[in-house]
């Protein structure tokens, strides 16, 4: 029977992964391009040879990388553990499907299909760490050695820690919490100890991984032991299937479980239940739950942005007048991508006729809330760069004028494309906006032609 | 087009990736019937629902609720109907009442009328006591009256239901037959799909029946005898 279970869970995943490998070659048709692949192709191995040439010249300050690397490197084993219990909010680190626990109702030990599944990701994971680091020592100045050393570590570890991760899955939040906690409390008790005590980096990596040794020890018979099933198969589920292009390409949907985190636990309270007496309370909240579903995307984006806007013209200062109009576009193109995604995404409001006022309003002081972190950032910037002066403050107001004229107008055309109404979009006056914001950050006083161009809009149509 | 007319589908083909799911569906409703859309599963009578509620694209063909075009006019071709969908589409950030608030905004109810309909109905479904729960706290059959209850409190010249008597009790399902008569006389269209053939027989004036993606047949319920198996 053991042998039986064995075959049987590798017969599920090789027709899981056919099942995606089809879904997959469907994406590929529909995407595939061969001109652009063969001049990608190209472009990489150029690009690849330019870089390998490049850093041969950067050897020294790879070595002096690579020596406190070193003296940092036990911290790695605290960074996996800490890595696990934080993903231990989001998934169970093990990829047990509802496909397997259904086969653990059949003659098929759950106990056994767990370690197959463990054994197999420990070999995944071993592998990727010895070929990407392999791979590093080839193609970096880094030495293969102190690479290999770092993927072992980081190997022994990884296994110490995968049962730790699927069993905090399991527990409440505040536990998971507390134990977070507690690590950062330790990580301060040994830098303590290396400086003050002469403790070496590798005693503590032993010392921890003697600790995780004997909690391994301890959570092997009771790894099955309080499992929520049905979060863990809901989460895993979501994670093998929830392809975003695939769902998107197939109209498969597959809507990932809903993560309850600190914010949700507030939704959730007694106030939350109260019944609104304003509905622009009710689609207030179903923005903050959206933006915070995609918290990981906005995230990303306003860090781009505030990115190019900060360290390239720190380089160059010139860079603002292009880093400006290119950090706003994209904020702009996201906002208005998640404003429109709303409506896809929750299968009752492509049912109801949507009342646009309320969603536009609404969602516009979300969106604001992030031009003013571009504004902040734009500020900062050339404050730094050029000083105080009046031009900065036409400046900032143009910004601000063209920022929130952009918003409205993105917003109002994503409405457009929800109830799908016809609309002209003017990509002219669109790009002779970024255009002039570009200039007024050179020359000030350009930027009054902003103020022109919805007037611009009203009168002339390109 | 005629006066009578509330659901117009006209020569409705939908594809599904390269799956012809349906082949040239044209049918009508009219003020104040019943019409059942009937065939066997996978018949396509699932895709023809999401297809007029507009969330399964078509690839050819025309819709119109009221006189008013689904491709033309979607903005105004949406408030025309409510829709009661098999499983309950409830959102999990909102309470029961909560759900009621956002249809009544949605299609514009005004206050007194949605506060005697709310209470009519939540009395008559013996919802009034999980009016602050979240769906997950719920039953499936609780879920599915607050999912009923939801789609009846606009009212609109359409209902559309999928299977409308899956997960109620004797006492909901028994309320929800005479509220539908009810609406029916008030000159309501409804369109329903059900496997309960002896409900389409009461209930139900005319019938549709659907055979892998095509009309098959379609008439007076009198006329219905039994249903077309898939392979014939």
């Amino acid at each position: 029977m053991e042998s039986s279970t064995r075959s049987v869970y590798r017969w599920v995943r090789r027709e899981r992964a056919r099942k995606k490998r089809n879904l997959y070659k469907q994406v590929f048709s529909l995407n595939f391009d061969w001109t652009l692949a063969f001049y990608l192709a190209i472009y990489t191995g150029v690009m690849l040879l330019i870089m390998f040439e490049w850093l041969q010249d950067f050897i020294p300050m790879f070595e002096s990388w690579q020596t406190t690397s070193a003296s940092w490197l036990w911290l790695l084993p605290f960074a996996v553990l800490i890595r696990a219990c934080s993903q231990s909010f989001f998934h169970p680190g093990i990829c047990f499907t509802s496909s397997e626990l259904k086969l653990s109702v059949l003659p098929h030990s759950r106990n056994r299909l767990f370690w197959l599944m463990v054994a197999e990701r420990g070999l995944v994971h071993c592998t990727v760490a010895f070929t990407a680091s392999s791979l590093l020592g080839i193609i970096t100045p880094f030495s293969l050695l102190f690479l290999l050393k770092v993927a072992a570590l980081y190997t022994l570890f990884f296994l110490l820690t995968l049962l730790i991760h699927w069993k905090m899955y399991s527990v409440s939040r505040r536990k998971k919490l507390l134990t977070i906690l507690v690590i950062f409390a330790v990580v301060g008790f040994s830098r303590y100890l290396i400086l003050l005590a002469g403790w070496s980096g590798f005693a503590m990596g032993f010392a921890l991984c003697m600790v995780l040794t004997g909690i391994n020890f301890y959570l092997l018979p009771r790894a099955l032991h309080h499992v929520d099933w049905a979060k863990v198969v809901g989460a895993n589920d979501a994670k093998v299937w929830n392809i975003r292009l695939i769902s998107q390409v197939t109209r498969i949907e597959i809507k990932p479980p809903k993560r309850y985190g600190i914010l949700q636990t507030y939704l959730r309270s007694r106030r939350a239940k109260q019944r609104f007496t304003n509905i622009y309370s009710l689609y207030h909240r179903l923005w903050r739950n959206h933006l915070q579903s995609q918290f990981k995307y906005i995230g990303t984006t306003i860090v781009t942005c505030i990115v190019i806007l900060t360290v390239l013209p720190g380089q160059v200062e010139w860079m603002l007048l292009i880093t400006t109009p290119i950090a706003l576009f994209i904020y702009i193109e996201v906002a208005a991508s998640l404003f429109e995604e709303q409506f896809h995404q929750e299968p009752i409001l492509r049912l109801l006729p949507i009342e646009e006022k309320g969603w536009r309003t609404t969602y516009i002081k979300w969106a604001a809330t992030g031009v003013s972190l571009l504004v902040i950032t734009f500020f900062i910037t050339s404050w730094l760069l050029a000083g105080l002066n009046i031009g900065l403050f036409i400046q900032i107001i143009g910004l601000v004028y063209l920022a929130v004229h952009e918003l409205l107008g993105q917003i109002r055309e994503r409405m457009y494309k929800v109830q799908r109404i016809n609309y002209r979009k003017n990509e002219l006056l669109q790009l002779a906006g970024y255009t002039v914001l570009g200039l007024g950050v050179y020359f000030a006083p350009f930027m009054l032609a902003i103020f022109l161009l919805p007037w611009i809009g009203k009168y002339k149509s390109f | 087009m005629n006066d009578l007319d509330v659901l117009s589908v006209d020569n409705c083909d939908v594809y599904i990736r390269d799956h012809h799911i349906l082949t040239d569906v044209s049918f009508r409703t009219l003020r104040g019937t019943i019409t059942a859309l009937v065939g066997h599963n996978g018949a396509g009578k699932s895709t023809l629902m999401k297809a007029i509620i507009g969330s399964q694209e078509k690839s050819a063909g025309r819709i119109s609720v009221a006189g008013i075009d689904q491709d033309d006019q979607f903005s105004f071709y949406k408030p025309q109907f409510s829709y009661i969908p098999e499983e309950p589409l409830l959102m999990s950030e909102l309470t029961v009442y909560q759900h009621f608030q956002l249809y009544q905004k949605s299609y514009n109810i005004p206050d007194d009328s949605f506060k005697q309909r709310v209470d009519q109905y939540t009395e008559a479904f013996e919802l009034t006591d999980k009016l602050d729960e979240y769906p997950e706290s719920l039953s499936k059959g609780m879920r599915q009256k607050a999912q009923t209850i939801c789609a009846l409190l606009p009212e609109v010249p359409l209902l559309l239901i999928d299977e409308p008597f899956m997960g109620l009790d004797v006492y909901a399902g028994a309320y929800l037959e005479r509220l539908l008569a009810d609406r029916k006389n008030d000159g309501t269209s409804i369109l329903l799909t059900t496997h309960q053939l002896d409900k389409v027989r009461e209930l139900a004036d005319e019938f549709v029946m659907l055979k892998e993606g095509a009309v098959s047949s379609s008439g007076a319920v009198e006329q219905f005898h039994e249903l077309d198996r898939r392979h014939t």
